[in-house]
This record gives C-alpha cells, structure tokens and sequence, in this order.
C-alpha cells in the first residue's frame, strides 16, 4: 500500500515535464536529425571534439556500484577535458536503480541519458523511456557502426531499432584460481582450445574439498562440509548450457524449446554439478557470500569479462580459460547500453556523451580498467584491452569468445534480447527450476511446465 | 481567578484563550496535516483512481474500468499464491509474535538486579537496520555453516536448509521476525508498569495466587494494549516486504522470491507489478485489494474487542 502510495506521491505533487535543471540556450530542440545542425565534422574518427554544437549541462543516472562510479568518474573527468560546452553531472544510484529512475521520469525530472540495463531495457522502450539512437548513428561522422563487434547491440535492439550505445560487457569465461590448481596439483587451463565439460567437471571433483579435505566420491566426504567448491557454473547463465548442448532458447517463431531433449540435457547437466556431483554451490545464491571467486574458495567461474573490473583486486593468481564445449562450442556475450532517455531536452549534448563513452576514447578507459571488451573492435587488439601490466594474462580468450559464429544470447534469433522481457523471463523461469538445482526434480519435468509459460509471457508479456 | 473579575469577563477571557489555543493548536498540527493530505490521502485517493486505469508512470493513464481487479480474482494464479503466503506469514507471525513480546515483556518487569541491562539488550534487535537484519540472519540460517543449524548438527539431526526449502521459508522468516520484536515489548512493558500496584495489594490480602493476579489482573489491565499490539501486528503483516526482498535478492541475479516463489509476498508482487513491469495501475487495484483486506480484518478484531479488551477509563458515552 505504502509502495504504490509513495510511487504516487511524485507522481501526483510534482510538475510534469519540468525540463532538465539548466536548459542550454544554444542547444537545438531535440530534433530526429541532429547532424543537421552540426558542423561538418572531419571525416577522421574520433578528432572532433566532443560538444562541437550541442552544450549545456546534462543529468547521467549511473547504476552499478563503487567499481562501476569510479569508472564512470574518470569517463566525466576525461570528457569534460575535451568539452566545455557541455557538462555532466553524474547522479549515482547504488542498488535497485530502476525504480529510482521510474520514479524520476513519473515526476518530470528525468535524466538526459542513463546507463541502462540488459535486463531493464526492454521494458524502458515498451514504456517509450529512451530515445532511438539510429538517426544519430547514421548521421555521426566520427564513428560508424561497423566500428562495433556486431553482437554488441544485441541487448539495445528492440523491433529493429537501437536504444543504446553499448557501453559495459563483452563475452563471458571461465575465470579461475590458478593458486588452487597449483596447490591441487594441476596444469593450468588451455586459453585457446575449449576443454570438454567432461574434463572439466573431473577438474572440479579434484578440486572440491569438505571440511576434512575430503573430495566428491571418496568415502566420507561430506557434501554439507564443503570448504572449496570446484566450479560456481553460474545458474543464472543457464541459458548458455542449453546452447552448449545443442538446445535453444527462443527459437524464430518465438517458442521456447527448452523442453526439447538437447536443452533438458544441457539444464540437468548443470543442475547435477551441485546436486549429484557436488563440485557446485547449490542452489547458488544460498551459498553465494561466503564462498566465491574472490574469496579464494571458488576454483573456477563462469563470469562475463566485466568482472574483471573487481577481481583484479584478488590476492591470488586467476587467469580464464574459453567457456567449455558441450555438444557444440558456444560463447555467451552481451553489452548494457548507455542511453538517452525520450524526455530528454538535451538528447544532442546527452548523445555527445554516451558517444564518447561507447566509441574510442571513452572505451579506453573502461576497458582498460577491465569493465568490457572494448566496443569498438579496432581497440580489442590494444594494449588498453590487453595491457600485460594488469591480470589475467589470456585476455585474447575474450576476444576469442565474441566470435559471432559462436557467441549466442537469448531472443537473438527474434531480434530482441530475452524477447523484451528479461525480468519477467527469470522471475517465471527461476521458481520452476529452483526444485531442479536442489535435486529434487529432473530438468524435463521443470522444462516441461515452464515452456508455455515462457511462451504466453513472449506472446502476452505477462508473468502469469 | 479572584471575586474581582466579573463572571462575563472571566467567560470572555476563557472564550478568547480558547479561541487562540484552537489556532495554536491548528498551526502546530498544520506541517503534519498539510504532509498527511498531499503525500498521504492525496496518493491514496490518485492510487484509488489509478486501479481502474493501465497506467505505467509515464503515459497518461488510460481508463479500464474494472479490468484490473477482473484480472487479480480470475487470471492471476500469482495473486492468490502471493496473498495464501502472506496469509501464512500473518498468521504464524501475529499471535507468536504477540506470545513471545508479552512474555519477554513479563520477563523483562521483574524487579532483578540488572533490570535495564536486560532491558536494553532485549531493545538492541529492534535498531538493527533491516538490510543489515537480512544479511545476518542470511548466516545465521545457512544450511550448511549455519549458527542455528550447528548444534542441531551437533546432536546428530540432519540439519534443515531454512532458506533453501520452500516448506520453511516462512517459518524462517517468522523466526527472523520475532528477533525484532523490542518494540513491542517496549510497549507492552510500559502497559505491564501501568497497572497499579494496589491492585494486586489487595489481590493479595484476599490470598490470589500468581496465576489470579495474571490471569485476572495483569491480562485485564494490559488487554487494550494487547489489542493495539494485534491491531499494528495485523498491519504490518500483511505488508512484509523488505525482510523478503533483501534475503532472497541474490547479488547478481534479478531477484528472487525464495525457492520456487516461497517468499511472494503479497507486497513483493505488488512492487514487482509497479516498479518492475510498470504496470501501476495493476499494482493500484492490487494495493487496494490489500488495503480491503487489512481493513476488514482490523474492523473485525475492533468489533471482537468488546469480548475481551478492558478499558480502564470507560468511553464518553
């Protein structure tokens, strides 16, 4: 009661369309073609200044944590170097950031631009929140969209337009404790050729250990008792076990055939990681605080390159190895998008500034403080990226997963990440399959009673 | 007053200091009154409006008349399933909670050495902040390394996985509850120092026992607050949230409700539908329905009350 009412308290005392604290005087009124009033720019990237006709100062709402701030931070700070015409002002939203934005955008004082979400920005565009980039893209002359990896706008892509430049992600790997391998006696991972699930999962038995140091099949072991655990799979990645045997997620037509064989089998094969071989927390988020990557008691993880940002802070030796191959080689991989909200009165200033942040030299910075794959694939192969100063040593294997031919993501085959609806996805595909990580129901059954589930949430976008 | 103010002057000065006191009295309460209309009864009064409309906070709301409570009572299997775990949830809680804070709170009224030292750690729980309550009771029932669960480890049962299976949930949850419970206690125990001593002086010279003078003397004396207690039990109950969300809120995930929806509570659903699908006029109808539901529940403990609340100052008829 007291929720709806306070989200109403704004709603209904506040002046709507109220325009952003300091309107610029020399900025255009947002128009659809916005090159328009620029100044031909030099055809070379990346030389014009940022803020060359738009200028005023412009709200950014930036979700994440500290890690992500700072980064942001050292963004403005380089920004507002080059600019000074425009300035921004960074509003920082630790936690639930959405419902803080909704709020702001209820109460007419919307942000200009927002680090959007993967998982949120489908509903930001069914609610007409952000603003299509597509006339910016074709009409910038300082970067092209050729200069992106293709995959990067797939989670900005909504019913063939793109609301997003794609700021922070890239490909995900198997990130692991090269510490607990040398303790346990074993040869690092291959970083180019991916090793079989079965190989694997024979790793992370030798690398469980209980309280008594006791391994998974050896007698006495205690699977209550676990002190290391050989392998967090990361459930919430399930979808990458479907793809890796052979199954789909959202097919073309919109089904959802994870109650297909290949797909049941990749979902039991990651649900029997915790509950049968017990190299896996399970299920993950009751044991996830105490026992993680970074505390040292976790020997591998499936985790995107965004994580490095914070590992790099690891007292031991990590490095990552190719995400391993199921029936087939398959890769997981998408960017969040930085994007400018549709009541902005300042979309030209706000797009200079996602701008330099997405492109050249804003991707710098932030990949090389180990937030992303750069966006921009010239950079990849850079030593901002790649710098051997800073772990892990196989950076390449990022790159090497954000091959197209194998890098998959739900909904890429309709064109829209998760269908639109990533929230709703997990919040119907997550209670069915709680039972499954417990081992006390088989992945078909589970898959079998949330496909039409999932399907009437693509067709009808909603949750029951 | 002296003889020499005359009767008409004595009632005009009363008149006017009456009159002045009113406005004094207006202008103090006027910040909280001017609060309660514009961020309290006028967002209800919008909400109310809002239920009959699809509104997602940045479109005008569109009118759909009775849609959204058509679809709570027939195409909601959510619905109901938040509102029967809530149900359990205030159901378990209420009456355990009101047990254990009126027996700590009988604990706590003992004239021992030490009294206040009891007292304020028995308090300490209540300041705890809420996320921070979350997170340590997230340890303390872990399955595996658990406070709770090591002795009964210990004593060779197979210790239960609290948050893990669906069946416990909201016993755990209750149990993470009634930590909290000083307030209350706090308040009963200001109730139990109320009654007057000469009561039970004279229970005791007609030879009461201690179970007479409880039973027949403090629960009479402390039954209005009791009531109160059940009253603002009922209340907050039925609105659990934040207890729910920061448990089951996994650090990388998009949030879950505790295993296989254990922990939807009727609160959390609501949120969900207002703040995650946008759909705010749904989440309106859904508020109203809850503000129904609470307020009949406590219109028929009010109407129960007369059997069994003593007031000792009996009402102006």
């Amino acid at each position: 009661m007291m929720l709806t009412a306070g989200g109403m308290v704004l709603s209904a005392c506040a002046p709507a369309g109220q325009p952003t604290p300091t309107p610029a005087p020399a900025a255009p009124a947002a128009t659809p073609t916005p090159a328009a009033q620029r100044p031909a720019a030099t055809p070379t990237p990346a030389v014009q200044a940022p803020g060359a006709a738009a200028a005023g100062t412009i709200r950014f709402f930036a979700r994440g944590d500290d890690a992500i701030f700072k980064v942001f931070r050292e963004l403005r700070d380089a920004f507002q170097k080059e600019s000074q015409r425009i300035k921004v002002e960074i509003d920082e939203v630790p936690g639930d950031f959405y419902q803080k934005l909704q709020l702001q955008v209820a109460s007419g004082v919307a942000p200009d631009a927002v680090f959007e979400c993967d998982c949120t920005l489908g509903t930001s565009v069914r609610n007409n929140m952000v603003h299509p980039l597509d006339d910016y893209l074709r009409s910038e002359r300082r970067f092209s969209i050729n200069d992106f990896w293709p995959i990067s706008f797939y989670a900005s892509t909504y019913n063939g337009k793109r609301y997003g430049l794609p700021y922070d992600g890239g490909s995900m790997a198997l990130f692991y404790n090269k510490d607990l391998f040398k303790a346990a006696g074993l040869k690092d991972l291959d970083p180019e050729t991916p090793a079989t699930w079965d190989e694997i999962l024979n790793l992370a038995r030798q690398l469980t250990l209980d309280m008594n140091g006791k391994r998974p099949g050896e007698s006495g072991f205690d699977p209550r008792r676990i002190k290391q655990y050989g392998l967090n799979p990361a459930q919430w990645a399930f979808q990458a076990y479907i793809y890796a045997w052979g199954g789909e997620v959202i097919d073309e037509g919109g089904k959802v055939p994870i109650d297909e064989p290949p797909a049941v089998e990749g979902l039991q094969f990651l649900a029997d990681l915790g509950a049968k071989h017990f190299v896996a927390p399970s299920p993950e988020y009751q044991q996830s605080i105490q026992l993680a990557f970074n505390t040292g008691n976790v020997a591998m993880e499936y985790g995107g390159v965004w994580n490095m940002v914070r590992y790099r802070a690891n007292k031991f030796e990590w490095d990552v190895a190719p995400f391993p191959k199921g029936k087939v080689k398959v890769s997981l991989g998408w960017y969040s998008p930085l994007s400018i909200m549709a009541m902005s009165q300042q979309k030209d200033a706000a797009w200079e500034w996602i701008s330099f942040c997405c492109t050249e030299p804003g991707q710098k910075i932030v990949s090389g403080l180990g937030q992303a794959v750069p966006t921009i694939k010239k950079l990849a192969q850079t030593e901002y990226f790649l710098n051997p100063k800073v772990p892990p040593k196989n950076k390449e294997v990022f790159l090497r997963e954000m091959d197209e031919r194998i890098l998959r993501t739900p909904g890429d085959k309709i064109g829209s990440y998760f269908g639109g609806y990533v929230r709703e996805f997990r919040q119907v595909f997550g209670p069915i399959f709680d039972p499954v990580w417990r081992g006390k129901k088989t992945a078909a059954e589970a898959a079998k009673e949330a496909r039409p589930k999932l399907e009437h949430l693509l067709k009808t976008g909603q949750v029951t | 007053m002296g003889t020499a103010v005359s009767r008409p002057a004595r009632r005009f000065f009363y008149r006017r200091l009456g009159f002045w006191e009113a406005v004094d009295g207006w202008l103090f309460t006027l910040p909280a009154f001017t609060g309660l209309l514009c961020f309290t009864l006028g967002p209800i009064v919008a909400s109310l409006y809002f239920s009959f409309t699809e509104y997602n906070a940045v479109k005008a709301p569109q009118w759909v008349g009775l849609n959204n409570y058509l679809k709570l009572f027939t195409g909601d299997p959510l619905f109901w399933h938040s509102l029967r775990q809530t149900a359990y949830y205030s159901f378990l809680s209420i009456p355990l909670s009101l047990v254990v804070a009126y027996l700590i709170a009988l604990l706590m009224n003992q004239p021992v050495r030490g009294i206040t030292l009891y007292r304020t750690l028995w308090y300490l729980p209540a300041l705890v902040p809420s996320v921070a309550n979350a997170t340590l009771w997230r340890w303390i029932l872990n399955r595996d390394f658990g406070l709770l669960n090591y002795p009964i480890r210990l004593l060779g049962f197979d210790p239960p996985g609290w948050l893990i299976e669906p069946e416990l949930t909201i016993p755990s949850l209750v149990l993470i509850h009634l930590w909290g419970l000083g307030n209350s206690v706090l308040i009963l125990l200001a109730a139990l120092q109320g009654v007057p001593q000469h009561l039970y002086d004279a229970a005791e010279i007609d030879g009461a026992n201690w179970w007479q003078k409880f039973r027949y003397i403090t629960l009479p004396m402390t039954s209005s607050i009791i009531f109160f207690n059940l009253i603002m039990g009922i209340i907050g109950s039925f609105q659990v949230f934040t207890l729910a969300y920061v448990i089951f809120t996994p650090t990388g995930g998009t949030g879950s409700a505790g295993p296989e929806n254990a922990a939807l509570f009727y609160v959390l659903y609501l949120y969900r539908h207002a703040f995650q699908y946008f759909q705010m006029g749904y989440a309106s109808a859904m508020a109203w329905v809850l503000f129904l539901i609470i307020l009949v529940l406590t219109v028929l403990m009010f109407k129960l009350s007369g059997r069994w609340v003593y007031y000792e100052v009996s009402r102006g008829r």
